[in-house]
């Protein structure tokens, strides 16, 4: 969701979408985008704080997993889906061809295999010629948009950048893929081999048509924004065998684009057809059983309440299917706990109430306090992994006076990010000493240790640096002391509203005798200020706003999502943020079949992204997150994925990094 | 013939023979030898006597002070209140300029009352919050008693059509649940100290409406009202000269308790995290800020100052508040006084 490079201020969204989108900044609460979808590569290091292991003689099958999570799932159905704890339960449904181990290395899955076949250097004007024009239209809340039914995936890049109802633009829909395929005009060509003789949940063997038909699933879905960013198309080539095309080169198309969840035909019809379940309605509550091929299956849901799980007895896999894999030959085929229920609560301080007495195994999301509580002791256990959530703040650089790069460097000065770490999370999550999260340093570094050591100074708190600089500005700029701002951030998130009453004493301290702000905390409930930071004007409010998100294993995310003018009045830049270079840098570390080819390269061309960040400093960034889960001692061998997304289903089975979880009761 | 003929003298009406006669008894007029008082100032001879109610008194003015003098107050540039007894501003978070510090830090000399989760000086806050969460209730009593008073009374006074159609209108007043109807207002308008006035006052004015009225039902049937009304005066100075002010010691008593009520359903709210903004030191919102300290997982320690304080400040100020109402219930007994019999000593 953070990666729209689609998604310009030409397809402004419609209001659908933006509640959509409302949604799932909601439920993902800390975390604003459920994705760990944007910006391709991954790192290297293990993210897992002290990995527990397990020898696979001492595995006990059975048992029923009950896990406490804070929400609720939105849908079943993942194409209409924006939070990221429905994802906990989805990826115990349903499975994509290719997998991410914790460091997001990406592995063939339901895929037996995959080969880059072709990257073709070209820009989106090749595709014009396949291109039609479509008319915008206005609703009635003024929101402007491309009056088409059709799932657009190319816009054209000039089409109008502010436009109004009646303007034309040209759109290269899912009608006119076809075309310019057939004569050679994509991107990038990735060729799937799918593994024969795997069952869906309701015994249909999977073949390359429900891959085409799961992927035509995610036309005008929630989703579509961050899937069209990229893709151009999937197409079947036999039974076992996909293409999947990329719009231009990109290098981070596969691990954005292979791993959306395949569905049976009973869900999905034949391809080119209309979907037999219509978008939106797989889902108990509409009367449709979920269906896929991963290793549970749903028994019951109780809606805001509970859903239950249990072994789907004909799963497929098996490890000797795959010849990445290193492990042991005992090592199970697939998750060895028979039941797994996950219970919806949504105060911390009850989940952690929970599994203290026992009523369940597993839960996240507790306060800093309660998890260092949960970590001193000896019947239970904190699985802490680096995490890919970050704070920022984000400046209203339209606005006198804090168009001044100078002025924000200094403001970041007076950020104290350690204090932040150190006391308000107590270690658990860590001063982002750079844009860049460890989590993402794989392809967003050559060094990370070098980075950090290089770019730190930006970062560190620092009265005096920052107050020096200030009287500086204020000579150059003319700008007078005390400047009056307002600090914005939602209220139902407790540490985060701590985080801003600290920065803003911070700014509101006396150096040397010399009072520079006179700074203001303004707390609005979630839904209500991320629709204020949706909304076009909100920039010419002139106020700093501080909220989370959630970026991916890769590093494009972590800079775009909050600085592109195509994210601009969307997740997540809400300050209108346009600055050329870093825009140019930015499209240059991603885009084009150098970068798609050297990783080296686009190592390189990201060291300079997160230098001009700094630079720039339209954003501050706080801190980065630390994912914990914590379980009980009847749980073993449980580590936590990076990404809230998948700590159930990951802790429980991935072969790719031998982790697996059994119960000892 | 007699000069004083033909003029009728009537004798026994001569003013200085009725004023210098002899006593024919010893009644005295009451008032000449302080005999009896007026009913004010002998309920408040009564509740001077009641030792709960003036402990009650005590505490209300002790903790009302401290708010008064927690801070400066300062108008237009202008010190009205100079003094500030808060050792640290309430908001203040201080493990940033003294990292020897940390949020729950116990109490100490320097810190009475500890810190809180936000490392900020518990002590400060109370005293600072007391300006909120003490004044909430005396100007929400205010507002509902006056109104509830005005409507009460001319419902009472003019009865018939009016009275069954104001009256009803206080039954759909009284039908919702107050503080849930003071849940919706918070929702609508936002937080705030005047939004809460008005979330409290809507609900809050009909059972003083209700009481005034069933008292005006019975004093506007007493002579001199009808001798006020028989001499001319109009209804509103027959209303509120004539009978308010012999209807008005239900009222004051029903006052008094719901200033309680009313700082306790501020608390409430606050500590359902509406109301306020969550660093305000209103003290139900400063137990919803560490109401996560409760369960703190295994082995941890409840910090309990981050609790106990606010919560005890809420208890003592609600406590002091119902021993005045009973007390000045007990000083106004009205069956008491009809009892002691009219002009009656004690």
């Amino acid at each position: 969701m953070t990666d729209n490079e689609n998604q310009g201020l030409s397809s402004v969204l419609s209001r659908r979408n933006l509640m959509q989108t409302v949604a799932g900044l909601g439920v993902a609460s800390v975390a604003g985008c459920s994705g760990l979808d944007s910006g391709g590569g991954g790192g290297t290091v293990d993210p897992v704080q002290d990995r527990v292991s397990v020898d696979p003689a001492d595995i006990k099958r059975g048992g029923t997993f009950r896990a406490g999570l804070g929400s609720a799932v939105d849908t079943f159905d993942p194409p209409e889906s924006t939070s990221a704890t429905s994802s906990v339960h989805h990826n115990l449904l349903y499975e994509g061809m290719t997998t991410t181990g914790a460091s997001g290395e990406i592995y063939p899955w339901l895929a037996e295999s995959y080969e880059q076949e072709e990257v073709q250097d070209i820009k989106r004007t090749a595709y014009t010629d396949y291109m039609t024009e479509v008319q915008y239209a206005e609703t009635d809340d003024g929101t402007v948009f491309i009056d088409t039914d059709e799932q657009i995936v190319i816009q054209h890049p000039d089409n109008p950048s502010d436009p109004s109802a009646g303007d034309t633009a040209r759109v290269l829909t899912v009608a006119e893929v076809g075309d310019a395929i057939a004569d050679g005009t994509y991107g990038m060509q990735y060729r799937f081999q799918l593994h024969e003789g795997i069952t869906f949940h309701n015994g249909e063997e999977l073949t390359a048509d429900n891959v085409v038909a799961s992927y035509e699933r995610l036309r005008g879905s929630a989703l579509s924004g961050q899937v069209f960013d990229s893709l151009l198309d999937v197409q079947r080539d036999g039974d076992y065998t996909v293409d999947l095309y990329v719009q231009i080169p990109d290098a981070a198309a596969i691990r954005e684009l292979s791993d959306f969840s395949i569905y049976p035909t009973e869900i999905t019809g034949k391809p080119g057809q209309s979907q037999n379940v219509p978008l939106g309605q797989m889902d108990p509550r509409e009367s449709h059983e979920p269906m896929g091929t991963g290793p549970f299956t749903l028994t019951d849901y109780e809606n805001e309440s509970y859903a239950t799980y249990s072994k789907f007895e004909d799963y497929w896999f098996d490890t000797a299917m795959k010849d990445w894999f290193e492990g042991p030959s005992d090592f199970p085929n697939g998750p060895v706990v028979d039941e797994v229920d996950i219970a919806v609560t949504s105060d911390p301080s009850k989940r952690a109430g929970s599994l203290q007495e026992g009523e369940i195994d597993m839960t996240r999301g507790l306060s800093s306090s309660a998890q260092t509580n949960f970590q001193n002791s000896e019947d239970f256990r904190t699985a802490p992994t680096d995490g890919a959530g970050f704070t920022f703040m984000q400046f209203p650089v339209t606005q006198t006076p804090w168009d001044n790069a100078k002025l924000r460097r200094a403001v970041n000065k007076l950020v104290p990010r350690e204090s932040i770490a150190s006391n308000i999370f107590q270690g658990w999550e860590n001063p982002a000493w750079v844009p860049l999260p460890p989590l993402a340093a794989g392809k967003g570094t050559a060094d990370y240790e070098q980075l950090v050591e290089d770019l730190q100074s930006y970062n560190t708190y620092d009265p005096e640096a920052a107050a020096e600089m200030l009287d500086e500005v204020g000579e150059e700029a003319g700008i007078e002391y005390p400047i009056e701002v307002t600090l914005e951030t939602n209220s139902d998130n407790k540490d985060r509203v701590r985080t801003v009453e600290l920065i803003v004493q911070s700014l509101n301290q006396e150096i040397n005798g010399t009072k520079y702000f006179e700074a203001s905390i303004n707390t609005t409930e979630f839904l209500t200020f991320i629709s204020q930071l949706l909304s076009k004007n909100y920039y010419k409010k002139g106020n700093i706003a501080f909220i989370g998100l959630s970026g991916g294993f890769g590093p494009h995310g972590y800079a775009k999502s909050i600085h592109h003018p195509d994210n601009f009045a969307q997740c997540c830049n809400f300050q209108n943020v346009d600055i050329d270079r870093l825009n140019q840098k930015l499209r240059n570390a991603r885009y084009g079949v150098d970068v798609a080819t050297d990783p080296e390269l686009r190592q390189e061309r990201y060291e300079e992204v997160w230098e001009i960040i700094l630079e720039e400093n339209a954003n501050s960034y706080g801190t980065h997150s630390t994912t914990v889960g914590v379980v009980s001692n009847a749980v073993k061998g449980f580590n936590s994925y990076p990404s809230v997304q998948n700590i159930v289903g990951y802790g429980l089975y991935n072969p790719a990094d031998e982790q697996i979880t059994y119960l000892d009761r | 013939m007699s000069t004083k003929r033909g003029r009728i003298r009537i004798t026994g009406f001569d003013t200085d023979r009725v004023t210098d006669r002899e006593r024919l008894s010893d009644w005295r007029e009451a008032t000449t030898t302080g005999g009896t008082d007026g009913r004010w100032k002998r309920a408040w001879r009564r509740f001077r006597e009641n030792r709960a109610a003036m402990l009650g008194v005590y505490t209300v003015a002790i903790m009302s002070l401290l708010a008064l003098f927690s801070q400066k107050v300062v108008v237009a540039g202008v010190p009205v209140q100079p003094f500030a007894i808060a050792p640290y501003e309430p908001g203040e978070i201080l493990y940033l300029q003294n990292p020897s510090l940390e949020r729950f830090n116990p109490p100490t000399l320097a810190h009475p009352m500890g810190l809180d989760a936000n490392g900020r000086d518990i002590f400060s806050r109370l005293l600072v919050g007391g300006r909120i969460s003490i004044s909430i209730g005396f100007v929400v009593v205010c507002i509902t008693a006056t109104i509830g008073m005005a409507y009460g009374a001319i419902a009472g006074y003019y009865g018939g059509w009016v009275d069954e159609v104001m009256m009803r209108f206080v039954d759909v007043i009284f039908a919702f649940p107050g503080l849930v109807l003071a849940l919706v207002i918070v929702a609508l308008l936002g937080g705030g100290y005047w939004p809460l006035v008005v979330a409290f006052t809507v609900p809050g004015w009909a059972s003083y409406a209700r009481l005034i009225r069933g008292e005006v039902l019975s004093v506007k049937e007493n002579e001199y009202v009808l001798a006020a009304q028989a001499l001319g005066a109009r209804d509103r100075s027959v209303i509120f000269r004539h009978i308010v002010p012999n209807a008005m010691a239900p009222l004051i008593v029903q006052a008094s308790l719901s200033i309680g009520t009313v700082v306790i359903g501020v608390a409430a709210l606050g500590f359902l995290g509406l109301g306020f903004p969550p660093g305000t030191p209103e003290w139900g919102t400063m137990l919803n800020q560490t109401r996560s300290t409760i369960i703190t997982g295994p082995g941890g320690t409840i910090p309990w100052w981050v609790t106990v304080f606010p919560g005890g400040a809420i208890f003592l100020f609600v406590m002091a508040m119902n021993m005045i109402g009973d007390g000045i219930n007990d000083a106004l007994d009205a069956q008491e006084i009809s009892a002691a019999g009219a002009g009656g000593a004690e």
